[in-house]
Order: structure tokens, then C-alpha cells, then sequence
């Protein structure tokens, strides 16, 4: 019997779709068990972003947690080869609160992972992946990158070094806060062209000349060169001009520490795609390898996306 | 592409949509003493909401309203993952402790707070290692230390007026506090321009 795709729900639909895609550029599926140890999650809470774990009592009394991330568990538990990547995708659920809010819940995510001798043009390639995955879900989306390195390099320049000085400035950024800046950083500290970043629009082109223009020394030169190269992968798409560059998009820094992206579609009011380079994890849990990867709320578009009535 | 404006319904909201008018965001029924709550004006591009003013957070954080002006104790209370793209410059006042003239602290015990942010209060006493009771209350605060409820209250003051008339005084002062223009993320990704513009005006307004 043949089964008319357009009548699945979207995240069923969604997962068939991206999976074919997945596996077309080298990726395989990957399953794991649904929990882990939850010492996983207490050495890694920044990068959780929230410490909400639901844990239980395992076998022989050792402390077990419903997984609130796939990302810790592939990186601890995947063999990665020598002198190449391994590539992965999964589709599993994950459940943690939201919103700090108090409430568990299920979350349908899937994603890739690629760990490993990772290459620029794999880094290109997963942009490129994160990017095609939201144009499969609808065709009004927006794919906007950041650079850890960049922001990070930045604050140095700014003479913004103390740290809880650089938490404040961070969160600043991130709710596109130029007025509160200045404070945030403290005496000594120049934001002005932080500032100016923020208050500035989030075109890639226009962004990426700004962000060289205000590059002072070698981490946000070299930063801005890498979103200039990832900026060519995106030149001849039909959807380039989609494709952000926004500053404001900021992640933990002990974990990522290069490009960083987040994706949005215009039916649904909150991100539903997000992934970087998490290198730092990585090195936090004693491994060389560097790694990147992204996951998407697959559980956020059934809401947004009614069966049988996506074209209203 | 119409841009909403979720605007708090009372004195901050008359504030707010003043400069929005100066802006050329008008829609003359608005200001009608009516029960409606939507506004919309095409031509200018703008659908105000006009909601209690706790909750033009939760509008905006949800997508409900695309931009919205909100106190900054309210936002920070209420935790929103919202952009703050501007300071408006009104409705000033001070996040503050106040207590009894004759208050001391018993450093013996937890301090009691009465207060309508508790989520403040937490941080604030929680950055200081001090151990405190939180009493959520929402409205008339200056009774609870009076009457003996709690030690503290954690609460706006603008002139001081009400703390004095009852033998309050402020013990610390948290953060300053004045209205803010948020904005939700993902409608923003959509509508910078739009959202960018009145940004750009209303910033103009507000600096004269």
C-alpha cells in the first residue's frame, strides 16, 4: 500500500525528508537508550543551559537521568575514526522544562552530529545542511549566524575582561541591548563598537563588512575571515538572502567556540533550529577531536503546521 | 508588513503610545474611553493590543505582539527571552529594599520580604549570600512590614511619597527601572525593517 506523504503530520513528514537528506550527504541514523548516568549532566550543566534533569534510581543504586540532550551522549559514547569524521543523525526525545518553567516535557528533536578531523568545508556543509532543513519545512524561514570567536575576541579588544563583567555585557547582546551596555561593562571598558553592531542591521553582507571593519586584532580578523568564506557557500543560493549574520545569537563560550547559527520559519514565533561549533565540549571532557552539529524542534511544528491545511 | 504593539493599559501605556503618536503611529480611537482592545491602523502599519501591563512580556516572549514597551522590573520579573531594543526613557523609578525607619537587620535568621517580584528579591538577596523568606503579595506592600508580616519589602519607588507617609525608607537600592521597547525574537528575524524603523523613531523622540 502507498502511503500519500502530505497527509502525515509535519514532524513525521519533516524527519522522512531530512532523513533521506541526512543520508544522501554521509550521514547515518543513529538510536541510543532514552537515559544516561545523570553525572553526565551535572559536569555539563552550561552546556544544558538549564540544570533540569528528570532522574531515577537505576540498578544497583547508581543515579540515572531521562536524557535532556542527545548532543552529551553521542560525543561520550561514539567511536570517532583517526583521520576522518563520524557523521550521525538521530531522532529521539528529550525531556527537560522550558521557559524556566517547572514543568517537564517531551521534546521531539532530531538532529546531526559530526565529530572528528573536522575540515572548513565540513563546517560550510553543515551550515549548509542546517540551512537546507529549514528551507524543506517552509520556504519563508531565516538561517542567522554568529561567531563565538568573534564576540569573544571582541570583548577582549573592548577591554572588557573581568568575568562577571563579560556575563553581563553577553546577556546584553544577546537581548540586543546597546543602552545597557556601558554599565554592564564597567569603568574602563569601550563597547562603543559593540554597540554599534548591536543597533546595526543583520543583512550578511552589509553585517560582515561592519564586523571587519571594526576587527582589531587576530581573533575577530580571523573570525570575520571564516563567516566571509561561509558567506561565499551561500552566494549563489536562491535563499542567500535568508542567510544572517547576527551577532546577538550567543551560546555558552567554554563550549562553542566558532560559528554559531539558529534557525526560524515565520509561522512559529520561537527558534526551532539551533547548532554551532562545540569544540570546547569536547575538550572539557578530555577529547581532541572537534565536533558541530544541530538539532531541530520537530515537536514545535505540528501546532503551527495543522494536517492537511499547511497551504492556509 | 503590520508590526503589533502590545501596550500596558494605565499611565505608562498613555506615555508610551504619546511618543508612538509623535512617531506618525496613530489610531485616533485608541485613546476612546471604550472596552475595546485591539487597534489597528493600516496605513501606518501598526495593530496595538492594549494588555495589563504585567503581561506584555508573556505577548511579545510568545509572539502574540510582535514588539511591546514594558517596565523594565516587569521584564526582568518576568524572565522573558525577549530583545530590549530600546530605553524610552519613561516611567522612571528605582527597584528598591525599604523597611521600618527603625528597622535593623537580625542577621540571626532569614529576613522575611513581602513583595510583588519575588523573583527580584531571590536574586538579589541570593547574590549577596543572604538567606531570605519570600511573602508574594500584589498590591499595597507598604502594609506588610507595618503590621509586622515581614521585615523588608522589595518594591518600586518613584518619589518616596508613600514610604515616608508610613515611616518606610529604603534600605538598598536593586537597579533603576524605566520602560523599555522589547521585541520578540523570531518576529523580528521577519520584520527587522519594520521593527528597525520604529526603533529609529521612537529613539529620535525620546533623545529630543
Amino acid at each position: 500500500m502507498l502511503i500519500d506523504t502530505r497527509l502525515l503530520p509535519k514532524d513525521e513528514r519533516t524527519y522522512l525528508e531530512l532523513g533521506a537528506l541526512y543520508e544522501k550527504q554521509g550521514y547515518a541514523l543513529y538510536k541510543m537508550k532514552k537515559f544516561e548516568e545523570y553525572s553526565l549532566y551535572l559536569d555539563n550543566k552550561n552546556f544544558l543551559g538549564s540544570g533540569s534533569v528528570l532522574t531515577f534510581q537505576g540498578f544497583g543504586g547508581r543515579l540515572m537521568a531521562l536524557k535532556p540532550d542527545v548532543t552529551l551522549s553521542i560525543v561520550k559514547n561514539a567511536r570517532v575514526p583517526d583521520d576522518d569524521c563520524l557523521r550521525l543523525y538521530y531522532r529521539e526525545s528529550v525531556y527537560r522544562t522550558e521557559r524556566g518553567g517547572t514543568d517537564f516535557k517531551e521534546i521531539n528533536q532530531m538532529g546531526l552530529e559530526c565529530i572528528g578531523a573536522l575540515t572548513a568545508e565540513d563546517v560550510r556543509g553543515i551550515c549548509e545542511l542546517a540551512a537546507e532543513s529549514l528551507a524543506h519545512i517552509d520556504s519563508e524561514f531565516v538561517f542567522a549566524v554568529s561567531h563565538m570567536g568573534y564576540l569573544s575576541a571582541l570583548l577582549d579588544e573592548c577591554g572588557v575582561t573581568e568575568e562577571e563583567n563579560r556575563k553581563r555585557v553577553t546577556e546584553c547582546v544577546r537581548a540586543r541591548n546597546a543602552h545597557d551596555l556601558k554599565t554592564a561593562a564597567g569603568e574602563g571598558a569601550d563597547v562603543g563598537r559593540l554597540a554599534e553592531i548591536l543597533t546595526a542591521g543583520t543583512g550578511f553582507a552589509s553585517a560582515l563588512s561592519l564586523l571587519t571593519e571594526l576587527s582589531r586584532g587576530e581573533g575577530t580578523r580571523a573570525a570575520a575571515e571564516e563567516l566571509a568564506a561561509l558567506y561565499s557557500t551561500f552566494a549563489d543560493k536562491p535563499y542567500s538572502e535568508r542567510v544572517r549574520l547576527d551577532l546577538s545569537i550567543v551560546n555558552d563560550v567554554d563550549y562553542y567556540t566558532g560559528i554559531i547559527f539558529q534557525g526560524y520559519v515565520s509561522r512559529v514565533p520561537k527558534m526551532i533550529l539551533s547548532g554551532g561549533r562545540y569544540d570546547g565540549l569536547l575538550s572539557r571532557i578530555g577529547r581532541e577531536h572537534g565536533a558541530m552539529g544541530f538539532a531541530l524542534n520537530l515537536g514545535e511544528l505540528n501546532a503551527f503546521y495543522p494536517r492537511g491545511k499547511e497551504a492556509e | 508588513m503590520m508590526v503589533s504593539i502590545a501596550l500596558p493599559k494605565g499611565r505608562l501605556g498613555n506615555k508610551a503610545y504619546s511618543i508612538l503618536q509623535q512617531c506618525g503611529y496613530t489610531v485616533s480611537e485608541l485613546m476612546d474611553d471604550s472596552r475595546k482592545l485591539v487597534f489597528e491602523n493600516a496605513e501606518s502599519g501598526v495593530r496595538y493590543f492594549l494588555v495589563k501591563p504585567s503581561d506584555v512580556a508573556i505577548y511579545v516572549e510568545y509572539g502574540a505582539a510582535d514588539v511591546g514597551v514594558v517596565g523594565k522590573d516587569v521584564l526582568i520579573e518576568s524572565g522573558a527571552d525577549v530583545y530590549e531594543l530600546l530605553d524610552l526613557g519613561i516611567g522612571k523609578c528605582r527597584m528598591c529594599v525599604a523597611a521600618k525607619e527603625d528597622y535593623v537587620e537580625d542577621t540571626g535568621r532569614a529576613t522575611v520580604v513581602a513583595t510583588k517580584f519575588p523573583r527580584v528579591a531571590r536574586d538579589y538577596f541570593m547574590a549577596t549570600n543572604r538567606e531570605i523568606e519570600v511573602i508574594k503579595l500584589y498590591g499595597s506592600i507598604e502594609l506588610a512590614p507595618l503590621l509586622g508580616m515581614s521585615d523588608v519589602i522589595v518594591d518600586l519607588v518613584e518619589t518616596g511619597t508613600t514610604l515616608k507617609e508610613n515611616r518606610l525608607k529604603v534600605t538598598e537600592e536593586i537597579f533603576p527601572v524605566s520602560a523599555r521597547l522589547i521585541a520578540n525574537k523570531a518576529s523580528y528575524k521577519f520584520k527587522e525593517r519594520e521593527i528597525n524603523g520604529i526603533v529609529a523613531k521612537m529613539r529620535e523622540v525620546t533623545e529630543k
